[in-house]
């Protein structure tokens, strides 16, 4: 049975799936809270986030390269062009990944050390290249975004607004990269694209109409 | 079979109730009452577009429908009337949706169909060519797309007039295209599909008749020609092994063993007492005489084969110039047909007398590849000419490319 805390702010349970994520949002009272030990401590509060037409939902299961992943948490972020989710794959020991989502397009990516020197952002135009563990990464994208919301539990907390920008490389055998440059940090992602029915999922959402 | 339960939101052009089939997805979507496009990426929604031409089409897969492709339920959402750069070229593209699932395209051009998946991996782009999933894709045409008028919803920002360059490669029955313009690159991957299929998958009344040969329209020859190739293959292998076997066994033995002296033969008037029964359908003979005990310079000597209905007749002329290096005279008889003949051995020495033994021999030859070249051409006559089929399909097929086949 998972661990379920107390919520400091308004006594809810607040599920802890993952013993390794300190950081969690209550789903109640949208407290940030960080656990220590087994009690928790809220740092603030966001809004709850509203639900989208996502088939995803925190608890949905699925596997990636044969390895059992739950989805535990969400974060949210909005751009131009619109928002997409990005949802927080626990491995278990099997380390972590993020599941982004945007218009019924899927991808997975790993974070990965970052390779110094880190280069420049004002040198990532697109076309530019990047030598990435000795493979060429080609510039695709770059976008501002900025948080709308988190939920579930996560591996850091990101406070609503918190702007970023990313920058998306097309790598060789179809991988890509992204490196994010928030709060004066970056950040790299390596994955690759992929269809949802491909990760198995079990546990969605129950989808109006469908 | 509508998804019943859609979200319905206000346009705010004009007021009325639009269905929002994919919402959080889609991010531009269509009053279906006054043409306005709106931006519904954010809860505060804009007008792209105010309104759209007057002339109202409708798709022939109405918005709301489901059907079943593929295995997997999909419902149209979107639908564009979509043209080449010069706007006379015009194609309709239905925008299909499972949240489960994603995005799939349906496109229909002249009334041929494609199935259209957007890659999951940048394809690798050459001069004439296109890499993708380890299959080779030509360079079929380029050119530039724009969009004529939008209904239902979108999972992108669609501007007035957009427009975009485009190529297609082929590997029929795909068709890899990439659009792009100065902001991003798409790729997608579209199958043809047969019409039948779209129409028995989303109850379509009726199809609109195909034109002309689509860029990658697997050859209806294809599948037939391969398998009268395969057939006609088989059987000449067949064919050939029963040649070779015939061929092996050889068949040196002389069929026709005659020994007769000078003597007896003159008073036979040259006829060898025995007919040669030849039962070998048609193959070559070499006729072999051995001539000992003759002392003459030289002999010349008249052999005729004839049926006793006369028919078949052979006849060759046999020279000894010397009369111990040639001994043995050897002539070759082309397709001697089966049956019983009288050989006829005229000897002639001229001033010389005559005298010695003959020995005659008819031998019958490695079997020959007429027949066999024959009914290979037989054979091969179908397979040929739907390959020729298959070729002029091909041909106007690349017609329309402003490339040349490679």
């Amino acid at each position: 049975m998972a661990l379920q805390l107390p919520c400091s702010s308004c006594g809810g349970s607040v599920p802890f799936p993952s013993k390794a994520l300190f950081y969690a949002v209550c789903p109640y009272c949208g407290s940030m809270l960080v656990r220590k030990d087994l009690h928790l401590e809220s740092l603030g509060q966001v809004a709850l986030l509203q639900d989208d037409y996502s088939p995803l939902q925190i608890g949905s299961e699925g596997s990636c390269d044969g390895k059992a992943f739950v989805l535990t948490g969400r974060i949210r972020r909005c751009w131009a062009e619109g928002a997409w989710n990005e949802w927080f794959m626990d491995f278990g020991d099997e380390g972590e990944a993020w599941l982004a989502e945007a218009q019924g397009f899927y991808s997975v990516s790993r974070p990965e050390p970052l390779p110094k020197p880190v280069p420049n952002l004002e040198q990532l135009q697109v076309g530019t290249v990047w030598e990435l563990g000795n493979k060429r990464y080609q510039v695709d994208d770059r976008r501002e975004a900025v948080v709308e919301g988190i939920a579930g539990q996560l591996p850091f907390l990101l406070k609503p607004g918190e702007k970023s920008v990313g920058v998306d490389f097309s790598g060789p055998d179809g991988r890509f990269a992204t490196l994010e440059f928030a709060a004066g940090e970056a950040r790299l992602y390596v994955g690759e694209y992929l269809e949802l029915p491909d990760l198995r999922m079990k546990n969605l959402r129950e989808l109006d109409g469908w | 079979m509508a998804g019943e339960k859609a979200k319905v939101l206000n346009c705010v052009q004009c007021g009325g109730a639009v269905q929002w089939r994919a919402p959080g997805f889609s991010i531009t979507l269509v009053c279906g009452h006054c043409g306005a496009v709106l931006d519904v990426s954010n809860p505060e929604i804009q007008v792209l577009i105010q309104a759209q031409e007057k002339t109202r089409l409708k798709p022939l897969i109405p918005l709301g429908t489901r059907g079943k492709f593929h295995g997997e339920t999909y419902e149209v959402i979107g639908f564009m009337q979509r043209a080449d750069g010069t706007g006379q070229y015009k194609w309709r593209e239905y925008l299909l949706f499972n949240p489960y699932i994603g995005y799939r395209w349906l496109v229909e051009a002249d009334g041929h169909w494609n199935y259209v998946i957007s890659t999951k991996q940048k394809p690798h782009r050459r001069d004439k060519s296109a890499q993708y999933l380890n299959k080779s894709y030509q360079l079929f045409l380029t050119g530039e797309a724009q969009v004529l008028y939008v209904l239902g919803e979108f999972y992108w920002r669609v501007k007035k007039g957009d427009r975009v360059s485009v190529q297609d490669f082929i590997n029929p029955p795909e068709m890899l295209s990439r659009e792009w313009d100065a902001g991003e690159e798409v790729w997608s991957i579209g199958e043809y599909v047969e019409p039948e299929v779209v129409q028995a998958a989303f109850g379509i009344k009726a199809m609109p008749a195909r034109i002309g040969v689509s860029p990658n329209q697997p050859s209806p020859h294809d599948a037939k020609y391969r398998r009268i190739f395969w057939a006609a293959a088989v059987m000449t292998l067949l064919l050939l092994l029963i040649q070779l076997g015939t061929n092996r066994s050889g068949r040196q033995d002389p069929v026709y063993v005659e020994v007769a002296s000078a003597a007896g033969l003159k008073a036979a008037g040259g006829k060898l007492p025995k007919l040669a029964h030849v039962r070998a359908g048609g193959l070559d003979f070499l006729l072999r005489t051995t001539v000992s005990g003759y002392a003459g310079p030289y002999l010349n000597l008249d052999v005729q084969m004839k049926t006793p209905t006369g028919i078949d007749t052979f006849r060759v002329f046999q020279e000894f110039r010397n009369a111990a290096e040639r001994a043995t005279a050897v002539s070759a008889i082309a397709d001697l047909p089966d049956g019983d003949y009288q050989v006829t051995v005229q000897p002639f020495s001229g001033p010389w007398p005559m005298s010695g033994e003959f020995r005659i021999e008819l031998i019958p030859q490695r079997s020959q590849w007429s027949n066999f070249v024959g009914a290979g051409l037989l054979l091969w006559f179908y397979p040929l000419w739907l390959k020729f089929r298959r070729w002029s399909f091909n041909t106007t097929r690349w017609m329309q490319s402003d490339f040349a086949e490679e």
